[in-house]
């Protein structure tokens, strides 16, 4: 066989799974949106535009869009700021600089499962440590689940602390690429730590950032898990987004036709964002 | 110097040869299943100890017919999503075991369920319990589920205190026990089914229907209103009495705290006391349990969160129906008994049975027992649910309960200090909009 014939075997095959992996499903979900229909099992009625009609007209998909904006922007601002600046601890040469970098992944192997119920627990009101620490100090009136804001604010802190690692991970790697005389040149130009990072530093890992917070976006506008293991939405749908929105249409009100609305408008303006983002944020060949 | 092995070429015919050498690989336990029939059950209680006992009578069936019985586990939660699934993906489960009538309503007008009517007929059963569909019975229930509220009988004795009548006595019993240790009630209302089964009691005795017999939403609509905004008034005026975290709550809280003496009252089925007995013996011992009750203490409710098996229509119906006529006439009891109080019988024949009474745990709480029973009988008695609202089973009782409208509901009047009207208001326009598609 030869070499060309082997590449083309498995471009295929990339090309049939992800066929009926991602492009059949989405396809379906489109179709599905323009149905009305209460089951996977039977076939729906083609209800045209009306489920469209009836999402937009709904003040809690607008509410959850604000919401999963609001998460995803929140939740990616502090993850890169937070993974910059522990990437720029675990680059530099200390002692046990191996074991730091292990431990700062911890957070990112864990099962998100594992993570929630874990800061559920810390966080109770009753029985939380969290909530021992608060009393500790005087403040003695904390739940964290007992205001939307507070429970936002919450679901952020854990996204951030479960995913910056990732972010640490991509810039770490990124900055052992930059060699050591640009920064040696920045001293002898004069520069200070904050001029290198600004004029060295941030210019070497700028096209794997543009590659970190566009996943990082996609995967925290998407994020299901967190939110839904963590308040299902609430309290008074504070914490709700459309992931969360179209979840509990089509599986808890039967209402598939709209679940896969809300699920297509979300395509829709994510990849809006993403048009955009790349325009603004070209990556460089 | 480093040498690199060149990799191996791969011709076609080594893929080709590998390619099929794996699927048969794969697909030779199913070649040597259809040998025999094997009948696939979904389960969604659970708990180590009703997996043993669906292990222990699908492996007497086994020896007994030669029928494979294989069950997997599932969360009630994810029961549809996962029969669907199954359905779809061509391996289809023949007998389920079902927690919320919505699920079993939809599968039966998709012509997915076998009606069970002669089985079911052979027994007796207690009320608001065989949800008829149409002229059918499309499950063999097992148990109620009652949830009722918990309270320390060496805690009320120790201030005097005697079983609430009304929701005055009910409230000051909560604030005369509540200490800077232990709350005085339990009750959620966050987004779970916890909250619809544990919070929901004192609009179902105050006589509140979320559905007319037209099935349109009466939750806000006239003297039926009015209930709907008292109860919830009093449901906030209990508020200040419950442990911090009401509105993320949960099943697990209400048994971890009582459990742990942090609640004077607690709301929950049997399984409370399975639990205590587990965790706490001493606790279990001092522990008594009282229907919810309305304003006059005329009327009483408990909710229930019934469970009951179905047959879906595969083509191995049949089979599955031999297997539920077996299991209701051998095993029912045994598989009561994973969980002897939690899965309190809506058979009435098991009431009677030695073999079911003669379980330790039903012995040594009898007096619990004779009273969760006397809620199928006595006529004061309310048995509701959200999703069982209506004059017969129907699937926008079933979405109003998936809307959370109920729980937003209390969130509103407990974390917002909304005027309850205003509240209720709320609530009856978002099941509106749920029950509209």
């Amino acid at each position: 066989m030869k070499p060309d014939a082997t590449v083309r075997i498995f471009l295929l095959f990339g090309i049939a799974v992800t066929a009926v992996l991602i492009i059949l499903p989405a396809i379906q979900a489109i179709v599905l949106s323009f149905q009305s229909v209460n089951s996977f099992v039977v076939a729906g009625e083609w209800a045209g535009l009306a489920n469209y009609r009836r999402i937009l007209g709904m003040p809690e998909f607008w509410r959850d869009l604000w919401t999963g904006t609001c998460y995803a922007v929140c939740t990616v601002a502090l993850q890169v700021v937070l993974g910059i600046g522990s990437a720029l601890i675990l680059h530099a040469p200390i002692r046990g600089q191996a074991l730091f970098r292990a431990i700062a992944i911890l957070p990112y192997i864990l099962p998100t499962v594992v993570v929630a119920i874990s800061f559920q627990w810390m966080l109770d009101g009753n029985v939380g440590i969290v909530t021992h620490w608060l009393k500790a100090l005087g403040i003695s009136n904390f739940v964290w689940s007992d205001s939307s804001f507070a429970a936002f604010a919450t679901v952020v802190g854990v996204s951030v602390w479960m995913w910056t690692p990732f972010v640490t991970i991509c810039v770490l790697a990124s900055l052992q690429t930059i060699p050591d005389e640009l920064y040696a040149a920045a001293r002898v130009d004069g520069a200070g730590p904050f001029q290198s990072f600004r004029h060295v530093t941030l210019p070497g890992i700028r096209d794997v950032l543009v590659v970190v917070v566009l996943l990082r976006g996609i995967w925290m506008f998407n994020k299901f898990d967190v939110i839904w293991l963590m308040t299902q939405g609430g309290p008074l749908g504070g914490t709700e987004h459309l992931p969360v929105l179209s979840y509990h249409m089509a599986f808890r009100l039967y209402d598939i036709g709209g679940g896969a609305a809300v699920a297509t408008l979300s395509l829709i303006l994510l990849t809006v964002a993403l048009v955009v983002f790349f325009r603004r944020f070209p990556i460089e060949t | 110097m480093t040498r690199f092995a060149q990799p191996p070429k791969l011709s076609r015919r080594t893929f080709l040869a590998a390619s099929a050498g794996a699927a048969s690989a794969l697909y030779t336990p199913a070649i040597r299943a259809q040998g025999a029939v094997t009948l696939r059950l979904m389960n969604t209680e659970t708990a180590i100890a009703s997996i043993e006992a669906m292990k222990k009578i699908v492996a007497d069936y086994k020896a007994l017919t030669g029928v494979t019985v294989l069950f997997d586990n599932v969360a009630p939660a994810d029961e549809y999503p996962k029969l669907s699934s199954a359905m779809r993906s061509g391996s289809p489960y023949d007998m389920a075991a079902l927690g919320f009538i919505g699920d079993v309503i939809l599968l039966a007008d998709q012509n997915l369920l076998v009606p069970m009517n002669e089985l079911v007929d052979k027994y007796q059963w207690g009320p608001k319990i065989l949800f008829p569909y149409k002229g059918n019975k499309y499950w063999l229930p097992y148990d109620y589920n009652f949830c009722m509220i918990y309270y320390r009988k060496d805690l009320y004795s120790a201030k005097g205190l005697k079983v609430p009548n009304n929701w005055t006595e009910y409230l000051g019993n909560a604030e005369k026990l509540k200490t800077a240790e232990m709350a005085g009630c339990f009750h959620p209302t966050g987004n779970t089914g916890a909250t619809q089964w544990m919070s929901t009691g004192f609009h179902f005795a105050e006589g509140v229907q979320f559905l007319d017999d037209k099935l349109d939403i009466v939750f806000d609509k006239g003297d039926n209103g009015k209930k709907a905004i008292a109860a919830l008034d009093y449901f906030a005026s209990l508020y200040p009495n419950m442990p911090a975290g009401m509105a993320q709550a949960s099943w697990a809280q209400s048994l971890g705290l009582f459990s742990s003496s942090q609640v004077a009252h607690a709301t929950y089925s049997g399984r409370l006391i399975e639990v205590l007995e587990d965790k706490a013996p001493d606790i279990a011992a001092k522990v008594g349990a009282f229907p919810y009750m309305d304003s006059t203490g005329k009327q009483k409710a408990v909710t229930h969160g019934y469970d009951g098996f179905v047959v879906m229509n595969t083509p191995r119906a049949e089979e599955s129906m031999k297997f539920m006529t077996w299991f209701a006439k051998e095993k029912y009891i045994d598989w009561l008994h994973a969980a002897p109080v939690h899965q309190q019988p809506c058979r009435l024949d098991i009431y009677d049975d030695p073999r079911w009474r003669s379980h330790p745990m039903l012995q040594k709480h009898a007096e619990l027992v004779a009273e969760m029973r006397g809620f199928i009988t006595r006529p004061d008695m309310t048995i509701a649910s959200i999703d069982t609202q209506g004059p017969h089973a129907n699937l926008k009782a079933a979405k109003v309960f998936e809307s959370l409208a109920f729980n937003e509901m209390l969130q509103n009047a407990t974390l917002k200090k909304m005027p309850s009207a205003e509240a209720v208001g709320i609530a009856a326009e978002k099941m509106r909009r749920a029950t509209a598609t």
